[in-house]
């Protein structure tokens, strides 16, 4: 155990502060300030050893970093023992400890130092970026279907960021956007502000704005990234409270309209967040966190289908995450509440509350025995109510219960486990409705292979898995065929291969489905093939990838066959390194009972010639080809049509 | 295979009710008028969820007789309520007015209408709540003569509350990028992932293909090749992620990504998202492998154990990483990522290929399971190649002794 000697301590960095060190007297130690007067990222530490200490004694001391033991890199350099950092290290603060093995096995910190690692002697912290690119591009040669008069394009992207801290403020800011000429996005925009981001923290006060997380994942949030403002609070004594208030949308978008993602008030989610740890001495041990919003949300949009209706709505969080016996126990509980109206205020439906909760428990431990290894059992049961919603989490499942008990372990080789799911629907037992029921059992095991078996297969994985669907109770006059009534059984076999310098993936599942109700069943086998190797010296290299997904009716009435083969070559620096060039052929055939039966052959290529390689001052220019080539068959009718395209382009990027 | 059912959104895919009887008396012809002789809901019964907008695709069928003279069939309002005897109890208007000419001279004529609309979970709600199982999509059918009442046909929707369902059907679809965005811009060669949320309701098979327009046509006419295809079972109501594969970085331009399903049917054009990749090359490149010996992966950790490495060319030093397996209640522990910080490490030299922990190390290294690797540096103090993370037991201190 490390003995807290009279030496510990720690010094915080005053805003300007180049180097602090404590001075030890018990020990003597000394860390030999930076030779500029503050610490960059590879300055070597000198830590000056008294000179009347004896051998034996320099001997037994050991040197750490960051929690990296780092003594077998230690020089001596006359009176100092000098280490220089193989890595350099990130900007902020870092701590170097020095301790001495004890004759009993223990070990004494003699000293420890907090170092401040700094961009200059302005900023601790200081970073700036740009990446740019304008690509000019002309249809050179088309195919007379695609062809039309000859068609300029212009594309590009500009990525920005920047970070600059000091003291106790720190500010942050990064954005991209993206332009192409003649394909605008769904809203005829032909710039896109994809994302942006900019932070301001000072002391414990952080004030954030874009594209943020606003919440944590919880029964009531599923944690994505939206557009908002948000503003939060650490405190900076007790580091144990984390609090934030946000607005923000509760779906995402890009382009400048929505700017602030805060001025629309049909999307718009008010709320705040913390996360706190009673425990001083082990805050991880125990987590308390929170979440309240209220607001009104409708999340369709952008690449999605099927919006829905503006809805209000108002939701609540409360989660406790506990560890005791050095983590081997974990138990969890969370309960939400939510206010849904599902009509914002409309006639037709007024406001509804429903909750809902989840506890957990899990525990796990080690075998005894040379071979180690490691098991864990887990048991989880959860509820939530008939109209139990939140705008954040929109579309999460609900008037549903479920307890599921999974049992893992790893040993050796293997990992398995073992997952049981037992579910059922309408929890609250309304007599006209149906209660379904479902139950699943899923078995996973995987193999990794110390050397490659038979020289060939590095891994070996495989799933089993039942799942069961009825109803368990219909009530009167409920059409019975409409409920689901079905067995689906699965299984998975997959090899990870090395051969010959190539390495790849052989994959086989098949899932069969009986459904009752419907008096049907079918089966689905799904196989991928795939290989990687290089060639010269990296420099070339090619991908084959089969796949064929295969849904057949078990009465023998069709298949649903989907099959795909893809080549990538990719060519980079011959026969001159100014060249790279990626061609990609594919044949693709897809089928289905109904009388589809379309084979689409494509090739696509680009290639680039380096014309000047940037850095500096001075921006990297390409010159390009690039094209495809594509031909699509309609096989019963006996017709195809084919088309292609080549570009010549020429391209500047500007980076810093 | 039963191709009576052409709804839409809904599936293809058998499903053969037994009581299909049943569903046909949901066509319920009230009165007809003088020029319209009948009408169907040529549908399968279909099912609504309680707290979410159900996207239903219906088709009406008339028959239309006016002695070879044209004529207009048309429905003002397509309502969601409770039908009951000659009247539909209005809940609330969801679609608007529909109409076609019938101009033929051949009677009688059957006028089809494929309408698509959403049911909103507040009228649901509202016959949930006075303990309906099921509500209706009702509408009035009339011809231009102006004297009749028409023919009211009728959609029965059944309630469900989760696990249940007819038919497979999509209610929202939302493809968004691994960050959650809709749209990104990424360096040449990086990663980038693609998934779709999937609302469904009912049983049944879903079939799409992932699809990729890349800069060699999207600076002309896009033309897509597949990237993966989905053959996936789904059962009741509830949602699903499918991942989409890995999208390619290779060229530098705009890149169109689309999830096109073949079954059931969905209007494919909305979901459609946009990257672009930039000229700039993704760093840092991956770094080499590290060949390691030893211990094995889950081996506990002992006195004896001793980390061993092929060596790496030009390696100026290496390092022994450990980073605590955290143990959730989702899947396994995860691995650590590449360039997660260690909690506790050993730096060798570069001539070294094996090493045993320090005291030091041991005493950070408490009870339980860790990850452990091998990083190599080159004299410059660049990562340059990386052993695979594998697992290590530190058993209690009593059991194992100390020292090292």
């Amino acid at each position: 155990m490390v003995s807290g000697g009279p030496a510990r301590g720690r010094c915080l960095a005053a805003a300007l502060a180049l180097l602090c060190f404590q001075a030890v007297p018990a020990s003597e130690l000394e860390l030999a300030p930076p030779s500029r007067g503050w610490r960059g990222p590879a300055e070597p530490f000198r830590i000056r050893v008294p000179d009347q200490w004896p051998v034996e004694r320099l001997q037994r001391l050991a040197l750490e970093v960051d929690g990296v033991d780092v003594t077998s890199l230690l020089t001596r350099e006359g009176p100092y023992a000098v280490y220089r950092p193989v890595e350099p290290l990130a900007y902020g603060s870092h701590e170097v400890r020095v301790v001495e093995y004890l004759p009993d096995g223990g070990v004494e910190e003699l000293v420890l130092w907090e170092v401040e690692v700094r961009h200059s002697a302005a900023f601790r912290e200081a970073s700036a970026g740009m990446e740019a690119d304008l690509t000019l591009s002309r249809r050179v040669a088309a195919s007379s279907n695609l062809a039309g008069p000859a068609q300029w394009a212009a594309e590009g992207t500009l990525t920005l960021s920047g970070m600059a801290a000091d003291g106790e403020w720190r500010a942050t800011g990064s954005a991209g956007l993206g332009y192409n000429s003649l394909q605008p996005s769904a809203g005829e925009r032909k710039v896109d502000l994809t994302s942006y981001m900019a932070r301001l923290e000072r002391k414990a006060l952080g004030v954030s704005l874009g594209n943020l997380g606003v919440t944590g994942s919880s029964l009531i949030s599923d944690g994505v990234s939206t557009r908002g403002v948000a503003v939060d609070f650490g405190h900076l004594d007790l580091r144990r409270v984390r609090a934030r208030a946000f607005v923000a949308r509760a779906d995402s978008v890009s382009g400048f309209r929505e700017g602030l993602g805060i001025g629309d008030e049909e999307n718009r989610v008010v709320g705040g967040d913390f996360t706190f740890f009673p425990l001083k001495a082990s805050p991880q041990d125990l987590v308390v966190q929170g979440t309240v919003y209220d607001g009104t949300a409708s999340t369709g949009g952008e690449g999605t289908l099927g919006g829905e209706s503006v809805q209000k709505g108002s939701g609540a969080s409360l989660s406790v995450d506990g560890r005791m016996f050095k983590g081997r126990l974990r138990v969890r509980g969370e309960y939400a509440r939510t206010r849904w109206d599902p009509d914002a205020g409309g006639s037709l439906s007024d406001s509804l509350t429903d909750d809902a909760y989840l506890v957990g428990i899990r525990y796990g431990g080690e075998f005894r025995g040379k071979t180690g290894g490691s098991w864990d059992v887990r048991l989880t049961h959860g509820r939530a109510g008939p109209y139990f919603n939140s705008l954040l989490k929109a579309g999460a499942p609900n008037d549903q219960e479920a307890t599921q008990l999974v049992l893992a372990g790893q040993r050796g080789g293997w990992t398995a486990g073992l997952a049981l799911l037992r579910a059922r629907s309408n929890v609250a037992d309304e007599a006209t409705i149906p209660v379904a029921g479902l139950d699943s059992a899923v078995a996973d095991a995987v193999y990794s292979f110390r050397k490659p078996w038979a020289g060939l297969v590095t891994k070996l994985s495989m799933t089993a898995g039942r799942q069961r669907s009825r109803p368990r109770r219909l009530p009167a006059g409920y059409l019975a065929g409409i409920v689901a009534d079905d067995l689906t059984t699965s299984g998975s076999l997959s090899v990870d291969y090395s051969v010959l310098g190539a390495t790849g993936k052989l994959a086989w599942d098949r899932a069969t489905r009986w459904d009752y109700a419907a008096v049907s069943a079918s089966r689905t086998d799904t196989w991928k093939l795939s290989l990687k190797r290089s060639f010269l010296k990296k420099k070339l290299t090619v991908s084959p990838t089969y796949t064929r997904s295969d849904t057949r009716e078990l009465d023998g009435s069709g298949n649903s066959i989907t099959d795909t083969v893809t080549v990538v070559f990719s060519l980079r620096g011959i026969p001159h390194e100014r060249l790279s060039l990626t061609i990609t052929p594919q044949v693709n055939r897809i089928r289905d009972p109904y009388g589809t039966d379309t084979e689409t052959r494509t090739v696509t290529f680009g290639a680039g010639w380096r014309l000047a390689k940037g850095g500096g001052t001075g921006p990297a220019v390409t010159l390009g080809l690039s094209g495809t080539w594509q031909r699509v068959a309609d096989r019963p009718a006996g017709t195809s049509v084919s088309g292609w395209q080549i570009f010549g382009s020429i391209s500047v990027v500007f980076g810093r | 295979m039963n191709r009576r059912c052409d709804n839409g959104w809904r599936g293809r895919r058998g499903v053969r009710l037994p009581g299909w009887g049943l569903a046909a008396l949901l066509c319920l012809p009230a009165v007809a008028g003088a020029n319209l002789l009948n009408g169907s809901v040529n549908s399968v019964p279909q099912t609504v969820d309680s707290t979410r907008d159900t996207v239903l695709r219906v088709r009406w069928q008339m028959t239309f007789q006016n002695n070879g003279e044209p004529g207009t069939v048309y429905s003002n309002s397509g309502v969601v309520g409770l039908y009951g005897g000659q009247t539909c109890q209005v809940f609330q208007t969801v679609a608007g007015r529909v109409e076609k000419q019938v101009s033929t001279a051949q009677p009688p004529v059957t006028v089809t209408f494929d309408e698509t609309v959403t049911v909103p979970a507040a009228a649901v709600v509202a016959a949930r709540r006075q303990g309906l199982p099921y509500i209706d999509y009702c509408r009035r059918f009339l011809d231009d003569d102006g004297f009749t009442p028409g023919i009211l046909l009728v959609q029965r929707l059944y309630l469900q509350a989760g696990g249940l369902g007819g038919e497979l059907g999509l209610n929202y679809v939302r493809l968004r990028f691994d960050d959650g965005s809709v749209s990104t811009v990424v360096p040449r060669g990086g990663r980038l992932g693609i998934r779709a949320l999937v609302r469904h309701n009912g049983r049944g098979l879903v079939r799409a293909v992932w699809e990729v327009a890349d800069p060699a046509s999207t600076r002309g006419t896009p033309q897509y090749v597949v990237l993966g295809t989905v053959h996936r079972y789904l059962t009741g109501a509830g949602e699903e992620i499918l991942t989409g594969p890995a999208l390619p970085t290779h060229l530098p331009g705009l890149y169109l990504v689309r999830l096109r399903f073949l079954e059931p049917e969905v209007p494919a054009s909305a979901l459609v998202l946009r990257y672009f990749v930039q000229s700039t090359t993704a760093t840092p490149q991956p770094l080499a492998p590290i060949a390691v010996s030893g211990p094995a992966d889950g081996a506990r950790l002992a006195p004896a154990t001793r980390f061993r490495w092929a060596p790496v060319e030009g390696a100026g030093a290496y390092r022994i990483e450990f980073h605590r397996a955290e143990g959730g209640f989702g899947a396994r522990p995860d691995r650590p990522a590449d360039d997660s910080r260690p909690e506790a490490g050993l730096l060798v030299p570069g001539d070294a290929g094996e090493a045993a922990v320090s005291r030091l190390v041991r005493e950070r290294l408490t009870p339980g399971t860790w990850f452990w690797r091998v990083v190599a540096f080159d004299g410059e103090g660049r990562r340059v190649a990386a052993g695979p993370f594998r697992r290590i037991i530190v058993g209690p201190a009593r059991a194992d002794g100390g020292g090292g």
